[in-house]
């Protein structure tokens, strides 16, 4: 099948949340499937849809520094997008396109990012469940989701990473954040930038490199369709309260 | 009386479990299952929180990871980063 492969372009958090849902619905009323790397702007905060927003959420610290807030129609874990601390990518298809096998699709995902990873002459390796690891440290979280006949994933690579600035915003199984903490998770994840130094673009460029590999890739755009049907989900559903605190 | 309760676990090789549940004597009256695991189809979640809802206490264990277990089947569902015995555990943690 021909993927529309669709540059790294900024969004608010309910609107990228909002875009996924879109093309969800275009694949299952039979489009192409997609790729699509984008930014959150302004940063933000996501949470995995059975998170509960309370133990997973500093609001208050995200209010002031401008950060949003959403939850995810995936799983997994809460994660802070720094503006430009990261790309997160979604690829969409239908379930025919992918393994049945929850972690050999994460595997084969995932693989893209190792790829990448390794055109910019870094090694990195799957950690499964769901994690790619450079030095046994995360660099990025992925989720899926599988509606109703599409297939979902969306993850993130960590560009550059302010765990002081996460833990403001996250809140840590209650714990009190103690320089203790932020040293143990600095032990645990890194972002490129504390690997090698590449520019944000080249990394841009190695994601789009690698996920064309083996597949039939087009570039594209979103349509002004998408982008209304969008708008239309992040103001009715993913911006709301009764979504973000669902749970 | 109602008494309110929670629990929370790592489960090794897998995801993290949060557990609220309140009970009056003998019987569980609300369960909120929260976490970063995965479940497909995700609207499950209601379900099996209403199935554990009303089960007598003391909870029988085995009967309740089964019934649990023949949920995520009939709808053929996939679980990842707990197994249903996992959150049967955590679920007698946070009623004690």
């Amino acid at each position: 099948m021909k993927y529309r492969m669709i540059p790294f372009r900024y969004f608010s958090a309910a609107m990228n949340m909002a875009i996924d849902e879109t093309l969800m619905e275009g694949i299952r009323a039979g489009g192409a499937p997609v790729i699509r790397f984008y930014g959150w702007e302004p940063s933000a905060v996501s949470i995995g849809y059975f998170q509960g927003l309370e133990y997973e959420v500093n609001r208050e610290a995200c209010r002031r520094g401008g950060v949003d807030v959403v939850r995810r129609i995936t799983g997994g874990g809460a994660v802070f997008h720094d503006r430009d601390g990261e790309i997160t990518y979604s690829i969409l298809g239908p379930l025919s396109e992918f393994p049945a096998d929850v972690i050999e699709s994460y595997r084969l995902i995932c693989g893209h990012l190792i790829d990448a990873f390794a055109m910019l002459g870094i090694e990195a390796a799957f950690q499964p469940i769901n994690d790619v690891t450079v030095d046994e440290k995360k660099i990025s979280g992925n989720a899926q989701a599988r509606k109703r006949g599409v297939f979902l994933q969306h993850g993130t690579i960590l560009y550059r990473v302010s765990v002081e600035t996460m833990f403001t915003l996250l809140t840590v199984s209650e714990e009190k954040v103690s320089d203790k903490l932020i040293r143990s998770v600095k032990k645990r994840v890194t972002s490129l930038t504390d690997v090698k130094p590449v520019a944000f673009e080249e990394l841009a460029a190695a994601l789009e490199r690698a996920f064309s590999q083996g597949r039939e890739v087009e570039l594209g755009d979103y349509t002004e369709e998408e982008l209304t049907r969008a708008r239309q989900l992040a103001a009715e559903k993913y911006s709301t309260e009764a979504w973000i605190a669902m749970r | 009386m109602l008494k309110q309760g929670k629990a929370i676990k790592k489960i090794p090789g897998g995801k993290l479990v949060r557990v609220d549940a309140s009970h009056s004597p003998g019987r569980i009256e609300s369960v909120k299952i929260t976490g970063d695991f995965f479940l497909d189809p995700a609207d499950l979640i209601v379900e099996i929180e209403d199935s554990l809802r009303g089960a007598k206490l003391p909870l029988e264990k085995a009967q309740a990871a089964a019934q649990l277990q023949s949920l995520l089947d009939a709808q053929s569902a996939t679980l990842i980063g707990f197994a249903p015995a996992d959150l049967v555990d955590i679920l007698e943690e946070a009623l004690q």
